[in-house]
């Protein structure tokens, strides 16, 4: 496993992730401190806010890219072959391949924390909640991500596929918010409604993470990082085990 | 010689040459066609702006806010304020409230730039949305409370919409000083048994008062007494 684990870091130094992603924050940074001391009031906040959702976009594209290139590229070079060759479970490959790649994660969220730390978040507490959830998020996606990649055949159909069920959890509030509405009583919509609801029940809440607003204004109540650590305590045992599943039942 | 020089170069370059003259007609075609850019872009619909939030409210906030602020003096433009539709405005900060409440930005906005306009009879939609942003949260919002009694009172001189913005600041969580703008108000409108009313109210509740604002209160309300006996006086005689 640590051999895995070993490998999986120096793959991602070889393809230039750190550099590339810490550049990248950098550089929206730069951009979110100008356009920030052009408004008119909360030139921090307006930073602040501008430079997470920025990083936090590039974080998370830029792992499910690496992520599902990294494990499709093993299968088609026989990598995996190999490794399975060796005493060890498909089970374990996998929870090191999840171990491995949260490592990653883990080391990318820690320069964009530094950097936001230095702009000054207004609330500290929010901000440290907001840094946890990072990295919550982005373990969520690692196994979002590696589930795409185990059971689909080509690279970038699992990129695309992972990056769809991402935009769909983080909009999971509205469809929420949505299927409320009373035009959904309507007898025409009535089958929507139910869709929605039945998507609902097996999308993640992504809504709940690493909301901006907490780096302004603190957050509202405790339940809302219970939430957070909750749905993922929940839902990257059920991504991991999902994955195992369909990986036990390949042949080689 | 020279001809069979042309004929190659044509065989190599003409369709080239051909899509590059065409190109360079398509743009002398399009050139005077330019992008339509209005002043206050439109409103988008409320589900929209959820749905497009991707679950961070206050991100998609500060981004359209920065819009907002920013619309009309894009592309080199510089817009007069009087070319600003306020109403369109106004539902563009109602819209923003519901991403982030909280945030000053838009009050600020609305209340020191684009109360500024030149179209005195727009500032009525300041005045609105100050007062729907701070009813929610007088505690937090009285100042964006007392800056619409100002436009209210100096700026469109309507006494009956300031008299509604001045109701909710009468609040134990609202400095004294602001409070008391509550009765000024009425005075202005003449009605200084309820000005009086108000005061004895302020005094009396307030959690934390300071000795000017006590000498104040004090003084405004010994004076109304005594006017008050005098015109009682002046109708018994």
């Amino acid at each position: 496993m640590k051999t895995n684990i070993h490998y999986i870091l120096i793959t991602a130094l070889r393809d230039w992730l750190f550099v590339g992603l810490i550049a990248g924050v950098l550089v929206a940074t730069a951009i979110s401190a100008t356009l920030g001391s052009t408004a008119f009031i909360e030139e921090k906040e307006m930073t602040i806010t501008f430079a997470s959702g920025a990083s936090r976009i590039m974080m998370m594209v830029g792992l499910i890219v690496f992520v599902c290139f990294h494990i499709r590229s093993a299968f088609d070079t026989k990598e995996i072959d190999v490794i399975l060759s060796r005493p060890i479970s498909r089970t374990n490959l996998v929870l090191a391949y999840w171990l491995g790649f949260s490592l990653v994660a883990l080391l990318l969220v820690l320069p964009v924390v530094g950097i936001l730390a230095a702009i000054g978040p207004t609330d500290w507490t929010g901000f440290v909640s907001w840094s946890f959830s990072l990295l919550l998020e982005a373990m969520l996606v690692v196994a979002l991500a590696l589930f795409s990649a185990f059971t689909l055949r080509s690279a970038v159909t699992s990129v695309l596929a992972c990056m769809g069920f991402y935009v769909l959890s983080r909009m999971m509030a509205f469809f929420v918010f949505t299927v409320e509405s009373p035009m959904f009583n309507d007898l025409k919509y009535i089958a929507l409604k139910y869709t929605l609801i039945a998507i609902s029940a097996v999308v993640p809440r992504l809504d709940f993470f690493a909301k901006s607003e907490w780096l302004s204004y603190g957050l509202r109540s405790d339940a809302e990082w219970q939430m957070v650590v909750l749905q993922v305590l929940i839902f990257v045992p059920l991504l991991l085990l999902a994955t195992i599943a369909d990986f036990r039942r390949k042949q080689f | 010689m020279a001809f069979a020089a042309m004929q190659r170069w044509g065989r190599s370059y003409g369709l080239l040459a051909l899509f590059l003259a065409l190109q360079g007609a398509f743009w002398l075609e399009t050139k005077s066609i330019k992008p339509e850019i209005g002043v206050v872009p439109d409103v988008p619909g409320r589900a929209a702006v959820h749905a497009l939030a991707f679950g961070d409210n206050e991100f998609f906030f500060r981004v359209l806010a920065f819009n907002i602020q920013n619309a009309g003096d894009t592309y080199g433009r510089f817009t007069s304020l009087r070319q600003y539709d306020m109403r369109k405005l106004n539902h563009w900060w109602t819209l923003l409230d519901e991403l982030n409440p909280r945030s000053n930005m838009l009050p600020a906005m609305a209340c020191y730039y684009f109360a500024q306009t030149q179209n005195v009879a727009d500032i009525r939609y300041i005045v609105d949305y100050l007062y729907d942003h701070s009813a929610r949260d007088v505690p937090k919002k009285w100042w964006w409370l007392m800056q619409s009694i100002y436009l209210a009172q100096h700026k469109l001189d309507d006494l009956n919409l300031a008299l509604k913005v001045s109701k909710p600041m009468v609040n134990p969580e609202v400095p004294a000083f602001a409070q008391q703008m509550a009765a000024v108000v009425r005075e202005k409108r003449g009605e200084f048994e309820d000005a009086l009313v108000i005061m004895e109210t302020i005094r009396d509740n307030a959690k934390d008062i300071r000795e000017s604002d006590l000498k104040f209160m004090t003084y405004f309300i010994e004076e109304r007494l005594k006017r008050l006996d005098e015109v009682k006086g002046n109708t018994t005689k």
